[in-house]
């Protein structure tokens, strides 16, 4: 608890509050926007954050990374667009119930859902975190090596689609990430006797690349058409749901909270995952089965409070572990590295003030988010009223700007490569959201392979001298096995 | 043998995994203090040529049932083919403009390419609109949050009427 109380103590300065609230703003806007995600804005955002105290700038991309699930909820119930993978779900009961002239109703049950998700999956990882962190003291190089393994096979499982694209993918991501000078000898590698390659390929234009051009590239090809908005109420009362939408919303968002909090936890699980999951469960159990797809508020409160609770689960592992669960965040852990942080057992311990300010700012976070999210939705939904002609500029110069932040000038030239090259991978149904994270867990497998090879002087059986090592190995070896399976119904690209 | 689009893709990455490997082939796999630089890019080069090589000839395991759930894009019309060329175009475009022309200037090609040319919007708007994004960016991002932006004497003119 007094760890907690010094989070609230970090947070509670102006201008923690302040960055705070740009993140979450931030993450609401681009949860509506089509073109710009979180991962690209975390990949723009990460280099102006340099010069930034540490706290407040981890505040704010970590603010974005929560907030995008409530902006992607608006556009799901209002116009039936999913501003975010992870609100698909939400575009089939919450648009129906919004058809139906319950638009306010279902957005307040989504935010609301949201927040107590939101929050509870906070006190979960208050409380689970420390036990956790203590647990990994207890990795070396060799276990550390099998994680990251067992972590790259279930994302690849829970990837949806071919496993071999999705391995294609996780192959490509860890050679990217090879590029560039040996960290321990300096030797360039895989340079093509190129200097500007020398320094490696950086994560903001490979990110900005892969999701901000390739997207406007595929925004381009879609023709314009006309929105038609529900309008959302216009006074407070036509946002409160009746006592029998609340009686039924009770249920689905206790079991989504639970669920999604642990699907989170999952490497690959994620929120798309949890929506996904928790829409099959409530149909399953509820009693008003006929209704769902035709704005039944199960179908919407489950799925909308699961993928809160799962964003907030996927926080866990990169918090304590150092693992990240999915591609956005593998970009979170990078924009730790830069600052100096390097999440797991070490920064509970040694930068407390990061670590439970973190936390502490979840809670702040949500109730801004709640805040903001019900009185402003009309508002942030015009945001999509603007036409194509005027938001495709502005983001690719938003991404220009980030990329020359990150230091060398011929990132630009390398980001729209990456662009192309991510459109056309895009097209063949490649899921690139594997690639960035096998690009940023590489050098961490690498480096930890290369330390248990030289502890074990090149003996591979190092790698099955304990039940942990091996057990990791043997999980990585179902999830591939698994994958083969033929029929994976799930589309999970939680990019 | 039929080449397909899909095919070609796995046969363009057989041949870029098989270059990087080539290359990764010529480091040190193992050194005097252990695992040498090689090691790892020459697993992970590997794996790519391996899985490339498996979906190149055999590209049934390269489909789900969730990519047959997906429904084909539909056809460009002429209008619409030449926004896209535009857009693609104006990439590239971006690149060189930013290394050569400065912030604002880049700002105002880039949205003379896109707004006026691609979308068909109204010059004016388009120029004026290029103007303030530049000198938002400039100012906002150059100045206020000390982003790291490409130059002319144009930019730093504005720099300085800020400073």
């Amino acid at each position: 608890m007094e760890h907690l109380l010094l989070g609230f103590s970090v947070v509670g300065t102006p201008a923690n509050l302040f960055y705070c609230f740009v993140g979450t703003f931030l993450g609401t806007v681009v949860g509506i926007l089509p073109g710009v995600g979180p991962l690209a804005t975390i990949a723009i955002l990460m280099p102006l954050t340099a010069k930034m105290d540490v706290t407040s700038a981890l505040l704010m991309l970590c603010g974005i990374y929560y907030g995008v699930a409530y902006g992607g909820t608006a556009t799901s119930v209002l116009l039936r667009i999913p501003g975010e993978a992870s609100s698909v779900i939400t575009c089939l009961d919450g648009y129906m119930m919004a058809r139906n002239g319950r638009a306010g109703s279902a957005l307040t049950i989504a935010a609301v859902g949201s927040f107590i998700a939101g929050t509870i999956g906070t006190v979960a990882i208050s409380y689970l975190s420390p036990p956790l962190a203590k647990l990994v003291f207890a990795f070396g190089p060799a276990q550390y090596a099998a994680l990251m393994l067992a972590a790259l096979a279930a994302v690849t499982y829970f990837s949806g689609g071919a496993l071999l694209k999705a391995l294609l993918m996780v192959g490509l991501g860890l050679t990217i990430g090879c590029v560039g000078a040996d960290p321990m000898t300096l030797t360039p590698r895989l340079t093509f006797g190129s200097l500007s390659l020398v320094g490696g390929i950086d994560l903001t234009p490979l990110a900005i690349g892969l999701f901000g051009f390739s997207e406007i590239i595929a925004m381009a090809r879609q023709p314009v058409s006309k929105l038609r908005i529900i309008p959302p109420p216009r006074t407070f009362l036509g946002f409160l749901p009746n006592r029998e939408e609340t009686r039924r919303s009770v249920a689905p968002v206790a079991r989504g909270t639970v669920l999604g909090f642990l699907v989170g936890v999952l490497p690959g699980g994620g929120a798309m995952l949890a929506s996904f999951l928790s829409y099959a469960v409530e149909r399953k159990v509820s009693r008003h089965r006929e209704e769902f797809g035709k704005g039944a508020v199960e179908g919407l409160a489950g799925p909308e409070t699961a993928n809160n609770a799962g964003t907030a689960g996927a926080l866990l592992p990169l918090l304590c572990m150092g693992l990240p669960a999915n591609a956005i965040s593998a970009v979170l852990l990078t924009a730790f590295m830069i600052h100096g942080v390097a999440p797991g057992p070490a920064m509970i311990e040694r930068q407390p003030e990061v670590f439970w300010g973190l936390i502490a700012s979840m809670y702040i976070g949500n109730v801004m988010l709640l805040l903001q999210n019900l009185p402003l939705i009309g508002l942030f939904v015009k945001i999509l009223e603007v036409p194509r002609a005027y938001i495709s500029p502005l983001i690719m110069l938003l991404c220009v700007i980030g990329v020359y932040s990150s230091g060398n000038d011929s990132d630009v030239a390398v980001a729209v490569f990456f662009g192309f090259l991510g459109y056309f991978l895009r097209k063949m149904d490649f899921d690139l959201g594997l690639l960035i994270l096998a690009y940023v867990l590489g050098p961490i497998l690498e480096r930890s392979l290369r330390q248990a090879l030289t502890i074990s002087g090149g003996d591979l059986s190092i790698f099955v001298q304990d039940y942990l090592t091996v057990g990791l190995l043997v999980a990585a070896a179902i999830f591939l096995l698994l994958g083969l399976w033929p029929t994976r119904r799930l589309s999970l690209r939680d990019d | 043998m039929r080449l397909s689009l899909e095919r070609l893709t796995f046969l363009i990455g057989l041949g870029f995994a098989l270059l990087l490997l080539w290359q990764a082939a010529g480091l040190d796999t193992w050194s005097v203090i252990g695992p040498g630089p090689g090691l790892f890019p020459v697993l992970t080069t590997a794996f790519c040529c391996i899985v490339a090589g498996l979906l190149f000839v055999f590209p049934s395991l390269a489909r789900s049932d969730v990519d047959a759930e997906r429904a084909p894009e539909p056809p460009l019309d002429l209008a619409e083919r030449r926004t896209f060329v535009i857009y693609c175009g104006a990439l590239p475009l971006l690149a060189v403009a930013s290394a050569y022309f400065g912030f604002l200037l880049t700002s105002v090609i880039l949205v003379l390419v896109l707004t006026w040319l691609a979308e068909r919007r109204n010059w004016r708007s388009a120029v004026i609109y290029g103007v303030l994004c530049g000198t938002v960016g400039v100012i906002g991002f150059g100045y206020f949050l000390g982003a790291n932006l490409p130059a002319t004497a144009i930019d730093n003119f504005l720099l300085q009427l800020v400073r």
